[in-house]
């Protein structure tokens, strides 16, 4: 009888109980494949969620997912976009009415809506979320976002319930209003009012839009989006180009869809270093214990060659076991990193101020990724160890003990003395030896750097460097489009400030645009600065004759205790008492030389001409952070300010309280601004929190990493150790039948575990201080509140870890062997 | 018909003042189904030589022709490839693959090659050697006489043209080595394969058809019978 056979699977038999024979390797490639699939998952998990997230935060906050949209469109219009093939989806909308608010509302600007199915289902519901109930269909039914039905006070909205509202129809006068009783059809999380402050809207169906005679023609927009997402201004261009529109219709291009910044590419840099280096720590280990499983088996690999087996086939029996515990490591590491993902990501994002919540992303491409990224580090693992095992001349293999010698000759007689020996034996293969410094060497640095680059972080110094009072409230109004500037601190908001307890210090920062009268003698050196810095192009003084509001800048009126305060730190003190009195302004920058102190400074507000002195400089950003013109920041006192202008809006308010009312006032001003997106508080209190809480959370996240990258440090060494010891069990029997006693052998595998220890520490007490060194001067450049922490105590109980383990694993290693008498482990030949 | 043959062959190590002289112009030749022994004191280069005719090592000089192919020609993987399928190779130290078993160790060579298992002249040599008992045992179960007979059973599997024994019987009590020697001239009678051997055991030689002597690297008698 004749049975046909493949080779594969004898190799592949081969392959399968090799790795059976070899358990205790097996564990420690698993371990090291499943760490590496860990450490990936979580970073790519983090770096995935928080994109997402922020995507997601992107969406929710401008309320849809459309690219854009063309106003008061025809059927014809319409008609046409939904015809062309490069656009998903038309959406339209009419705007129906507009609500009159109640008192207890607060400042709302409300406004009545109506979607069709596609602008609803389509563009809208992936910007919501916890939707109930459905879009209005009959007349009387509309839709609110829940927190406009809190302001209402309705806490616990029913489907179903009644909602009176006060509105009148678009494009009619306020004084036709009418209060009409809906029923609620639908309710949903919106979260676009975090942008765009108090405006709101309420939705109703189409039945009413008909009654009313509302039509998208007359009152509405259609909206669409491209199936790209990619070149969204040119895709307009393109749209524009192919729809004829009227003279009073507008394109709009929803302002999400930018050119990506450079901060990405940092960041993905970063990204990449992260995982090499991890990829790197851990081939250092897999490496390291196949280099080692493979040269252990060298009869093993010499026997199969002089029995038949090819160098190709035996590359594939190495590589089969690196490839089958991949298989084994990666889904565990996955497994794991699923799970800490859960805990990991929030707590990695919690510091990335994402207001529309945190996505835990289960992206495919994590796994993916980290999965592939795991099987490249091992397969680039396996290469060396297989080629050589493929190598492994048949002759070598027979004649192998398990214990080479580097090949120089060793002189001197002293050679016997235990210290010597330990010396010797962990060197006896230079590269093993090498590797295990290499990888203990990363894993404590990098337990170092983060425990430095953490504990360097200075709360104190952090809060003091970023804001220089207790608490600031600032107008929003300010930076938000479409509400336009209100005055938020009028005059009772500033006198219940007064009336809080412990309050020591308020100062108002007001705000008014102007225009200066271009003098090219004072502002020719100024712009071009400008135009270099902003990299525009400098209008000419032909273009600002022509047109002076080009030279436009903020007037900003300050307290005259700002410059009490300031004048300590000045280089050149300014007049307190003719800022005051108006009789100078100030010029916000940063290079004083461009400017001539005592030069006429004329600004038109209001069609008025004022006219000041040049008096000084304030280093750029003071107390002001709002937007730039081509012309220089003006200060002014806020005396003079009220002087000028009946009621300036106030932009900022900082105050200083009594260090143990802080938050006291805190909460006094929260309830004072509550619910009002209009105003926000910075308070130094929060700020400090806030700041102390991603340091835990940086300390944990690094901390965690770096333990892993230490262990697979300590991992390789045991390794090592372990498997030395084990083959040359023959060897310490030769050695204790010549007279040495266990005790001596112990002594000696201590002394040798001692001298990786010492070696290793040395690496990092020399080469690693000094990277430690170059990494947190390159972090200071990013964060210059830092100031170098040596992390003594960390670094101590490491570094003591890392001893007691170089001494007592290879003794623990050795005393099982010594189980036998000496003449039996005598006898006993390898394999 | 000769199957083996060699040519001026030579193998020096070291240099200058340390030369060795392991192999120093052998010129041998052995012919179709003989069983030749190669007799020679610890040293005489009788090792290397074995070595050399399987390709296991590489000759500073000199030629082995094996079933009419020169074997210092072929390349790593392909001597490979020949050897599993020329050469079968019996060793002092049996080298069985301690993860196989009895069986799987057999026809190891043969699955190797991808080639076919000739189950009958398997069975037949498992049933020859007095293996039949043992084919699920793992090779540290079973005495040293029993793995040197899995060891010739390996060796005759895949029929090659020649076998090469080291030392076959040198881990052996001698009882047991006589009686390992007679079951493998019997074997290469009743399989009419060509058997080399070496040893230092003048007992053991003398079950061979012919004996050739061997000492500091050269041939010193026995070429013909």
């Amino acid at each position: 009888m004749m049975f046909p056979t493949d080779n594969r699977l004898v190799i592949k038999k081969l392959t399968v109980r090799t790795i059976k024979a070899n358990k205790v390797r097996n564990i420690f490639v698993i371990t090291a494949i499943a760490l590496t699939a860990l450490l990936l998952s979580t970073i790519f998990s983090i770096g995935i969620s928080g994109t997402e997230s922020i995507q997601l935060q992107k969406i929710r906050t401008m309320g849809t997912i459309e690219h854009g949209g063309l106003t008061f469109p025809t059927d014809k219009q319409v008609k046409k976009l939904k015809s062309l093939d490069y656009i998903e989806d038309v959406g339209i909308m009419a705007h129906a009415g507009d609500i009159i608010e109640t008192p207890d509302m607060g400042n709302l600007s409300l406004s009545l809506f109506w979607f069709d199915k596609t602008e609803w289902e389509k563009l809208r519901v992936p910007a919501m979320s916890n939707i109930k109930g459905k879009y209005p269909q009959a007349y009387n039914e509309i839709m609110i976002p829940e927190w406009i039905l809190k302001r209402m006070g309705i806490t616990n909205p029913e489907i179903g319930m009644d909602i009176t509202v006060k509105y009148f129809k678009a494009g009619s006068p306020e004084s036709e209003a009418i209060s009409e009783k809906f029923k609620l059809s639908a309710y949903y999380t919106e979260y676009s009012n975090l942008r765009s402050g108090n405006m709101g809207t309420m939705y109703v169906s189409k039945a009413f839009v008909d009654s009313k005679g509302i039509t998208p023609e007359n009152s509405g927009t259609v909206s669409v989006r491209f199936k790209s997402n990619k070149n969204i201004g040119d895709q307009f261009e393109k749209l524009s180009r192919e729809v004829t529109v009227s003279q009073t219709q507008k394109w709009k291009v929803v302002p999400l869809y930018e050119t990506v910044n450079g901060d990405r590419l940092s960041t993905i840099i970063g990204l990449s270093g992260l995982i090499l280096f991890i990829m790197l720590s851990s081939y250092l280990l897999i490496y390291n214990v196949l280099y080692i499983s493979v040269s252990k088996d060298v009869r093993f690999y010499g026997l199969l060659k002089t029995v038949g087996t090819t160098p190709r086939q035996i590359r594939r029996i190495v590589t089969g076991q690196a490839m089958r515990l991949t298989a084994l490591g990666v889904p565990l590491g996955l497994a794991l990193g699923a799970a800490v993902s859960f805990v990991a990501v929030p707590f990695a994002l919690s510091g990335a101020s994402i207001e529309t919540g945190i996505k835990i992303s289960f992206n495919p491409i994590i796994y993916i990724g980290a999965a592939v990224f795991s099987l490249v580090t091992t397969l680039i693992s396996s290469i060396k160890p297989a080629g050589m095992a493929a190598s492994i001349s048949p002759i070598e293999a027979v004649r192998y003990t398990g214990t080479t010698v580097s090949r120089k000759l060793r002189k001197g007689s002293t050679g016997g003395k235990v210290q010597k020996m330990a010396f010797r034996n962990v060197f006896r293969n230079r590269r093993r030896a090498a590797v295990v410094f290499l990888s203990l060497f990363m894993g404590i640095t990098t337990f170092m750097l983060v425990n430095t680059l953490v504990l360097s972080m200075d709360t104190e110094n952090y809060v003091n460097s970023y804001m220089d009072n207790d608490f600031t409230l600032t107008n929003n109004t300010f930076f938000q489009n479409g509400t336009g500037i209100k005055q938020k601190f009028d005059n009772d908001f500033i006198s219940t400030l007064k009336s809080i307890e412990g309050i020591t210090e308020i100062r108002k920062v007001s705000q008014k645009i102007v225009t200066l009268k271009y003098d090219e003698n004072l502002y020719k050196e100024h712009l071009e600065e400008f135009a270099k810095r902003f990299n525009t192009q400098m209008p000419t003084s032909g273009d600002i004759k022509k047109n002076p509001r080009i030279f436009w800048s903020n007037l900003v009126g300050l307290d005259t205790e700002y410059i009490k305060k300031l004048n300590k730190t000045l280089a050149e003190p300014i007049d307190e008492e003719a800022f005051e009195a108006g009789r100078i302004a100030l010029f916000s920058t940063n290079n004083p030389k461009l400017f001539k102190v005592g030069s006429d400074v004329v600004f038109t507000a209001d069609e008025k001409e004022y006219s000041l002195k040049l008096g000084g400089f304030l280093p750029e950003r003071t107390a002001f952070n709002g937007g730039m013109g081509p012309a220089p920041l003006v200060y002014i006192s806020n005396v003079y300010m009220k002087k000028l202008f009946d009621d300036p809006v106030l932009c900022s308010i900082t105050m200083n309280a009594e260090t143990d009312k802080e938050s006291h006032v805190l909460k006094h001003l929260k309830e004072m601004t509550a619910n009002d997106n209009e105003i926000s508080i910075d308070s130094r209190l929060e700020t400090m929190e806030q700041f102390k809480s991603s340091k835990t959370m940086l300390y944990i996240l690094g901390g965690g990493m770096s333990f892993i990258l230490a262990l697979i440090g300590i991992l390789n060494f045991v390794n090592v150790m372990v498997t030395g010891v084990n083959t040359r069990r023959h060897e310490f029997a030769v050695l204790e039948s010549i007279g040495m006693t266990p005790k001596q052998v112990k002594h000696m595998l201590s002394l040798e575990g001692l001298t990786y220890a010492i070696i290793s520490c040395g690496l990092v007490a020399t080469l690693g201080a000094a990277l430690n060194i170059w990494i947190f001067s390159l972090f200071k450049k990013q964060a210059d509140y830092a100031i170098f922490t040596f992390p003594t105590i960390p670094l101590v109980l490491s570094v003591v870890i890392v001893f007691a383990v170089c001494i007592l694993v290879p003794v623990a290693a050795y005393v099982p062997t010594t189980k036998d008498t000496v003449t039996e482990r005598l006898r006993r030949v390898e394999g | 018909m000769s199957i083996l043959k060699t040519e001026g062959l030579r193998k020096y190590y070291g240099k200058d003042e340390n030369l060795v002289r392991a192999l120093d112009g052998i010129n041998m030749e052995i012919l179709e189904g003989e069983f030749v022994a190669i007799v020679g004191t610890s040293g005489s280069g009788k090792s290397t030589l074995l070595h050399m005719l399987g390709g296991l090592d590489k000759a500073t000089e000199g030629k082995v022709t094996v079933a009419g192919k020169e074997i210092f020609d072929l390349n790593d993987e392909q001597k490979t490839v020949f050897r599993r399928r020329n050469i079968g190779f019996i060793f002092q130290n049996y080298n069985l693959v301690p993860i196989l078993n009895v069986y799987e160790n057999i026809t190891l060579p043969v699955e190797l090659d991808g080639g076919i298992i000739d189950k009958a002249f398997i069975d037949d040599i498992i049933k020859t050697l007095g293996l039949c008992g043992k084919l699920t045992n793992l090779p540290n179960n079973l005495s040293g006489g029993q793995q040197q007979r899995v060891a010739i059973a390996r060796a005759l599997a895949t029929k090659p043209a020649i076998i090469l024994a080291d030392e076959p019987t040198g881990n052996l009590d001698s009882r047991t080595g006589l009686e390992v020697v007679g079951l493998l001239k019997m074997t290469s009678k009743r399989f009419h394969q060509t058997i080399v051997m070496i040893t230092h055991n003048e007992e053991i030689a003398q079950l061979a058809d012919r004996v050739i002597r061997i000492e500091d690297g050269k041939i010193v008698g026995g070429e013909g019978k």
